[in-house]
């Protein structure tokens, strides 16, 4: 027995070792060159060490670029381009800030800065994220759980938020408006130190008229404004989902928590008109509250919403299995709403979550208490439950929830899961704002996690479509509607633990640089201003040679150097999945399926192709297999290349 | 050899022991008479409809208003407990005719989805009005017309039984 017990400590340690080993080489380098946090315009960032974006005017002369490169004992590794940005290197040991304060002041040098990586697998220094000082472990296991103890849940029954961060942590043109009791407020300011920046909250308006502006008497807005956006990385408090998003506050809930859908419509049309008054911002919306019975206003504020684009994330009520509240109950007749349940720290849908057909995706919401729903029907909020901002002052929930603290502190309901879906749907728009609310609502379907526990295959009625996963949200919607990087003169990276498989009538921006480095991340980078990668514009691909010298692959392009055969996706699959590869040569290619005991279950292709990427669909139930690990061979000329897949029913 | 055999089966009927005294320890801490939902006969409801001088009737005319009301006396030594999965009210009354919902006391109404609970203390009574058909939020305020119509409360949940109630039934004429 203590030989077992031995045998599976080492397995743990060494599987845990593994892991960490992983993650140091992914943080420490980005195709061979080293990584650096520097504070930047007061944010921690990280940069490619040595390495500066230079702007110069138009008119610079190749005097003057020597010059330049003799001041500032620079290498140029990236010409300027046709905007007038280039890419110096330090070939001396020099603060990269320093350097960029000395060569500003030459006439020609119009604007310099640090060479940012942008979200390397970042997690933010918010201590009850982290799990530092004043936090004595990681409160926020819905957004990354890693089994952390309390509450010792199921690693990875969070939405992926730190993977989703190394794409996107949202960007200031996506208003999140919560439509809820409020935002702590004293003396008429913001008062909460994780939701204070004036500059990121919107004041809106009060739909209840109760005399308090928006200010947050009863608790719950706060709690909720905090999971969908809470400001992060900021040494402070909480990390929230699109932390770079801005919130609109709406005020429809009064200090009891009572509202009406009068206010309801009121707000939702204010916020909709947010939209439309302000172009090039979106808005979602997010709902935590609802009530049995509708009435036709409900129904016209949410076609109004549709109309303009606005998706409104509504959370399905809390009444132990009953059936899911208005307005998430539109879902099923309107495609701008999502209904969200509850799940807990083990990816269980809850014992309080309403359920049924409406039901269109699942999101972390806390565990409640053990008999929330039967005797002795007790409620009591701690860390099975999420974490995030309360009140800096004492607030109504303390009436008969005290345990919920000031400041910060834990709740649950379907409340608390309907922010992290917003707040996804945020980071989405936030890398394609041209998404339609139809979309968006695919992208969260088609993306969500489903466990075997979940039933044979989505939707139910309790999970939906499955668990949030935004990272995936992220990655289908880069796969299949693309996405457009806002950064300027800075490179994007794109991690990525599956290959990235592009829709094929979506196409780079040109300029645009995209690289898989060895570990699948995915380098993105633009020197014409706006990183773009899909969408319709793009015209052509540009590899550049410089850049892809340390990287071991490349993403399918026109020119089709390498013989290659992407990883299925998606893997594990049910029933269907798709295998991609490409050939730098026209050749006479056999792709076949084998089980596990070497027998030949189908041949997919069987001819002569021509050089080119392809794509073959695999179903399952075709062959009326059984779930089990299946190996598939591509072979082409001399070219042989297996790789494994994993069928699940 | 034997005497592994012997000492591993001594080990079994060991933690079998172990096991039955768990087992038996569990069964008298989870018992039923002790922890099943109480049935209190000193918890008493009442529930009635009463013109707008709060006379008790069953017949009202097209357009007046009426009250439903609904009394949850705890007379017991326990505090009754309730949850419920929102910031609604704790009881709701709703107006039915041929099993269709024709009006309710939180019609217009809308709630935030937490959980929370609420308290009946030893001698104290729950007191729940609704003047109906209407709520100050109702959109478009609704007229009943003639006809007969069920009046019934919604109750929350509790940590005692109380025995089901009765719908009553009223004309408006």
């Amino acid at each position: 027995m203590r030989t077992v017990i031995g045998v599976l400590i080492t397995l743990v340690f060494v599987t845990m070792t593994q892991k960490a080993q992983k993650m140091d080489i992914k943080i420490k380098k980005v195709a061979g060159r080293q990584i650096k946090s520097i504070m930047w315009n007061n944010k921690n960032i990280n940069i490619i060490k040595g390495e500066i974006a230079v702007k110069v005017i138009p008119s610079i002369s190749n005097e003057q670029i020597t010059e330049l490169l003799n001041y500032s004992k620079c290498k140029l590794i990236k010409s300027f381009n046709k905007l007038g940005w280039g890419l110096l290197k330090l070939e001396k040991e020099e603060d990269e800030l320093i350097l960029i304060s000395r060569i500003k002041k030459l006439p020609y040098i119009l604007a310099a800065e640090p060479n940012m990586i942008i979200h390397l697998h970042f997690e933010p220094n918010d201590p009850y994220f982290r799990g530092i000082t004043p936090a004595t472990y990681k409160h926020q296991w819905s957004l990354i759980n890693i089994g952390q103890s309390p509450p010792g849940g199921t690693i990875g029954a969070d939405i992926n938020a730190t993977n989703a961060w190394d794409i996107t942590i949202g960007n200031s043109d996506v208003i999140l408006a919560i439509l809820d009791s409020g935002i702590p407020m004293q003396n008429g300011r913001l008062s909460h130190p994780d939701l204070d920046d004036a500059s990121k909250i919107i004041l809106g308006i009060d739909c209840i008229n109760d005399g308090e502006g928006v200010r947050d008497i009863y608790g719950h807005g706060t709690h909720v404004a905090g999971i969908a956006s809470a400001e992060t990385n900021n040494n402070l408090g909480v990390a929230g989902v699109s932390w770079n998003s801005n919130i609109l506050v709406i005020q429809v809930f009064d200090s009891d928590g009572y509202g009406t859908w009068d206010a309801f419509q009121d707000a939702v049309e204010y916020a909709v008109d947010y939209k439309r008054n302000n172009p090039g911002k979106n808005v979602i919306i997010n709902f935590s509250g609802g009530a049995f019975y509708t009435e036709q206003q409900v129904e016209d504020a949410i076609a109004y919403a549709n109309n303009y684009g606005v998706t409104i994330v509504a959370s399905a009520g809390n009444d132990c299995g009953f059936n899911v509240n208005y307005p998430a109950a539109y879902s099923s007749s309107y495609n701008n709403v999502i209904a969200v349940s509850a799940t807990d720290h083990n990816n269980l849908v809850t014992e309080y979550s309403n359920i049924g057909p409406e039901i269109n995706i699942s999101a972390p919401g806390g565990y409640g208490t053990t008999n929330v729903c039967v005797y002795p029907f007790y409620i009591y909020y701690d860390y099975d439950d999420v974490f995030s901002t309360t009140p800096n002052y004492y607030f109504n929930i303390q009436a008969s929830n005290p345990e919920v603290t000031q400041n910060y502190g834990y709740l649950a309901g379907t409340s608390m899961a309907a922010p992290h879906v917003a707040g996804t749907a945020a980071l989405i728009l936030s890398i394609n704002p041209n998404l339609l609310p139809y979309q968006i609502r695919n992208i969260l379907q088609n993306s969500a996690d489903w466990k075997p526990h979940m039933g044979n295959q989505p939707p139910s009625d309790e999970y939906g479509y499955g668990r949030l996963n935004a990272y995936k949200a992220l990655k289908y919607t880069i796969e299949n509607y693309g996405a457009l990087l806002g950064i300027e003169m800075s490179q994007v990276r794109i991690p990525l633990w599956e290959d990235l498989i592009l829709r094929e009538d979506i196409n780079l921006a040109s300029n645009t640089i995209l690289t898989i480095e060895a570990n699948n991340l995915v380098t993105v980078s633009s020197y014409s201003g706006i990183v773009t990668l899909g969408g319709t514009g793009g015209l052509s691909k540009i590899i550049d040679e410089e850049e892809i010298e340390n990287l071991n692959e490349s993403l399918p392009l026109n020119n089709y150097k390498e013989f290659r055969i992407s990883q299925n996706y998606p893997n594990p699959f049910n029933p269907t999945t798709v295998i991609s590869y490409q050939l730098p040569e026209k050749n006479y290619v056999t792709l076949k399926v084998y089980d596990i005991l070497g027998r030949e279950i189908a041949t997919l292709v069987n001819e002569y192709k021509d050089a080119g990427s392809y794509k073959v669909e695999f179903s399952a139930d075709e062959y009326q297999l059984a779930s089990g690990i299946y190996f598939y061979t591509l072979k082409a000329g001399k070219n042989f290349i297996v790789k494994k897949m994993m069928f699940i029913k | 050899m034997n005497f592994q055999k012997i000492f591993l089966s001594l080990n079994n009927k060991i933690i079998f022991l172990l096991l039955l005294i768990l087992n038996l320890f569990s069964c008298d801490v989870l018992s039923p008479d002790k922890n099943e939902q109480k049935k209190n006969s000193e918890i008493k409801t009442i529930f009635l409809l009463t013109d707008t001088t709060k006379q008790i009737k069953k017949t009202f005319r097209s357009g007046e208003e009426f009250y439903m009301i609904f009394q949850l006396i705890n007379n017991s030594n326990d505090t009754i407990i309730y949850t419920l999965g929102s910031t609604r009210p704790p009881i709701i009354f709703t107006i039915t005719q041929a099993n269709s919902i024709v009006s309710t006391s939180i019609d217009g109404y809308i709630f935030i989805d937490i959980m929370k609970s609420g308290k009946i203390l030893p001698n104290d009574t729950l007191i729940t009005e609704w003047k109906a058909p209407n709520t100050p939020a109702k959109n478009p305020q609704i007229v009943l017309e003639p006809g007969l119509y069920r009046a019934n409360v919604l109750l929350p949940k509790l940590n005692v039984k109380i025995d089901s109630i009765p719908p009553l039934i009223f004309e408006v004429f």
